[in-house]
């Protein structure tokens, strides 16, 4: 990698920081989305290497120094993401669905929605078809699909009449998908 | 041109220690009688002199009232801190509740902030430093324990403030530890930094990828370490000479002076021999003018039984690391071991025993530290870095909600420097302020964490409520110190921030102090 410590590369840096709430993070870690986790990791220490504040600490320019800082905690905050494979696939999910440009940070919102997630798919579905069908409501519902999350879990309950929880979830939707 | 010099400090509960990197190599500096460590002690003479280091650790005994010692125990803390209950209970002088739950240490009628006490030592190994190169150096890089807190770093920068320094980065010990260890070898492993110091402990697991250093996770006791045991020791004398004298020493400063330092001796002692001899002529002099001596045994079996759940609160915490750094005893490629205290030989067998491998001990306990600080002073100020830490926090920040209940923002373990946002909307018409309270801890109740303080973020925009938005960004620094900003998701403007309630010095604060402690007189033996 180029040593950036050079001026030469200064506005490009000072633009990538104004411009970097525009990049998710695979961009950022420069990976491809389909990257294992060494290789996600191979990048993130390379990216260390080139960008770390520590580097820029001796030079005088404050203005560099604060686009170096911008950017590398961005890395920092790409890798925390993507080195965590749930965190990972639901990034993916979220910037790869229509709410893309929201979702570019994996923030309060989306990790709230993961929790909520993780704690339903712990106990949901308990028969086999059951949970292919809750899983495929899932993925609708991650996509703002709500009837068709909502005829997925009704097809679930047929399954399972005396799932309490499927019967909720499924109300939830119902209203999700009549605008509550 | 010279390139400018700075100092790696490592700022230790017993004892400091400074160094530099000269021609290339890090190196510890002697002081002029040619000590590497130096006791992190401040004695307030009756002339009004100050002395510091390790002349100063003999005036425990003599001036237990005005002489500091451990002030790194209190550094940081609030006064209603079990912590500082604890140091009150044992201290031979006076500490006192400050402002804004601040702690004070009372000296001849004076009361000092911790820093101050702290600068102090700093200012010490600073003349040191002077002394060997020739010139003023004032750039410095200060280790704290990888577990201390936001505050505890806080108030460690400004004691450097205090001494005159320029504090360049506040870095973890285990990982300047790590630093030292792997500078310039080219390794590629996981390893363990175990380091037990005189008054803290953490454990760091890293991964060194040849000049990149990552932590993978940190957990640590920031109240735990050689003082506490030299204290069971003492206890143990304190009961035995109760019990055959029927006098209570715990109202007698000198003598539980004299057993708190006998008690280190004999620790000491025990690293190197199964048995030590304690023997402290005229321990006490009751009213008749009768003296007491104190002469016991102590076998190494005795003493490893009297520290064992100290011994054992250590692997509580590495359970804990190895936990959040999802892996197992096995995975890790080394053992290193740092302080004084992993001399002990129940240390050294339990870190074996735990880690089914041998510890490394090239490393010198003692030095390691300084020497990481000095490589990454060095490398801050030289224009070819070749070394990059990659830090982490060792505690969840935390939002205050309501009553008692916070919400995790930035998990433990998270990698440093990083910022997340939260956006708040106000609640009433024409609400000009935002306040909200900051902690660091792992339990939901605010009352189980630390707090960092209250924000107010003022100068917002009029208008009817829920029609402002305020977005609250809360970065940690590379030096793992949280800031808190805020602006106006409607027009971009920053909000004016206020921080109440943190007990830590203002700024006209560390300006007075630094102004009395460039006029201290500081004595040379």
């Amino acid at each position: 990698m180029a040593d950036y410590t050079d001026p030469q590369f200064w506005p490009q840096l000072k633009h990538l920081a104004a411009t970097i709430d525009g990049l998710d993070y695979f961009q950022i870690l420069n990976v491809a989305q389909t990257s294992p986790g060494p290789q996600i990791k191979a990048s993130y220490y390379q990216l260390a290497r080139a960008l770390h504040p520590d580097k820029f600490f001796h030079l005088d320019d404050e203005g560099l120094k604060d686009a170096i800082n911008k950017i590398y905690k961005r890395v920092t905050e790409s890798y925390m993401t993507l080195k965590d494979e749930p965190k990972r696939q639901k990034y993916l999910r979220d910037i790869t669905g229509p709410d893309r440009l929201r979702k570019l940070r994996f923030t309060e919102e989306s990790e709230a929605e993961q929790k909520e997630q993780q704690k339903t798919a712990a106990k949901v579905a308990k028969t086999p078809k059951g949970e292919q069908m809750y899983n495929t409501a899932m993925v609708d519902l991650q996509n703002g699909r709500f009837d068709a999350a909502y005829k997925a879990l009704q097809s679930a309950t047929l399954f399972e009449p005396a799932n309490a929880d499927l019967k909720r979830l499924l109300a939830e939707v119902d209203k999700k998908r009549k605008g509550g | 041109m010279a390139k400018q010099l700075a100092m790696g400090i490592d700022l230790g509960t017993s004892n400091s220690c400074v160094a530099i990197v000269e021609d290339g190599v890090p190196k510890v500096i002697a002081n002029e009688w040619g000590e590497r460590t130096n006791a992190s002690v401040v004695s307030f003479l009756d002339d009004g002199g100050v002395l510091v280091g390790n002349d100063a650790k003999k005036h425990i005994i003599t001036n237990p009232r005005n002489t500091i010692a451990s002030a790194k125990r209190l550094i940081g803390r609030y006064s209603f801190s079990e912590e500082v209950k604890k140091a009150q209970s044992i201290a031979s002088y006076e500490i006192v509740d400050g402002p804004n739950n601040a702690v004070r240490v009372r000296v001849k009628g004076r009361d000092f902030a911790v820093p101050e006490i702290s600068a102090m030592v700093l200012k010490e190994m600073r003349a040191i430093v002077e002394a060997h190169v020739g010139h003023p150096v004032t750039q410095a890089v200060i280790t704290v324990p990888a577990f201390f807190n936001d505050n505890q770093r806080q108030e460690t920068k400004n004691a450097g403030r205090i001494a005159g320094l320029e504090v360049l980065r506040i870095i973890n010990e285990p990982t300047a530890a790590a630093l030292a260890y792997g500078f310039g070898q080219n390794i590629n492993q996981k390893v363990v930094i175990y380091d037990l110091g005189g008054g803290t402990f953490d454990v760091s697991i890293l991964q060194i990828g040849e000049d990149v250093f990552e932590v993978l996770a940190t957990s640590g006791d920031t109240y735990l370490g050689g003082d506490d045991f030299d204290d069971r020791v003492a206890a143990w004398m304190m009961e035995a000479f109760t019990a055959e004298h029927k006098i209570d020493l715990r109202k007698d400063r000198h003598a539980l002076a004299k057993l708190k330092e006998a008690a280190e001796r004999a620790k000491i002692d025990l690293a190197e021999n199964d048995k030590t001899r304690i023997h402290i002529p005229l321990l006490y002099t009751d009213k008749q003018g009768f003296s007491h001596d104190l002469d016991m045994t102590l076998s190494r079996a005795e003493f490893n039984k009297m520290v064992m759940d100290l011994v054992q609160r250590t692997f509580k915490v590495c359970d804990e690391a190895l936990q959040q750094a999802r892996m197992t005893p096995a995975e890790v490629d080394g053992v290193i071991l740092v302080g004084g205290p992993t001399r002990l030989p129940i240390i050294r067998n339990s870190v074996r025993h735990y880690f089914q491998r041998e510890p490394n001990i090239d490393v010198d306990p003692d030095l390691v530290v300084a020497l990481g600080a000095a490589i990454q002073a060095d490398a801050l100020l030289d224009a070819s870095t070749t070394t990059y830490l990659l830090d982490v926090t060792p505690q969840t920040l935390r939002l205050g909600t309501v009553g008692d209940f916070t919400e995790a923002v930035i998990e433990r373990n998270t990698s440093i420097p990083i910022d997340r946002t939260r956006t708040f909307v106000t609640a009433r018409d024409n609400q000009d302020k935002v306040k909200i309270r900051v902690y660091q801890g792992e339990s939901r109740k605010a009352s189980e964490c630390q707090m960092l303080g209250e924000f107010e973020f003022g100068g917002l925009r009029q208008a009817a409520r829920g029609e402002v938005k305020v977005e609250v960004t809360f970065e940690i620094d590379t030096d793992g110190i949280v800031n808190v900003s805020a602006r106006d998701v409607e027009t971009g403007q920053k909000a004016s921030t206020a921080l109440t309630l943190s007990g830590g010095l203002s700024d006209e604060d560390i300006a007075a102090a630094q102004a009395r402690t460039a006029q201290a007189e500081v004595r040379q033996r």
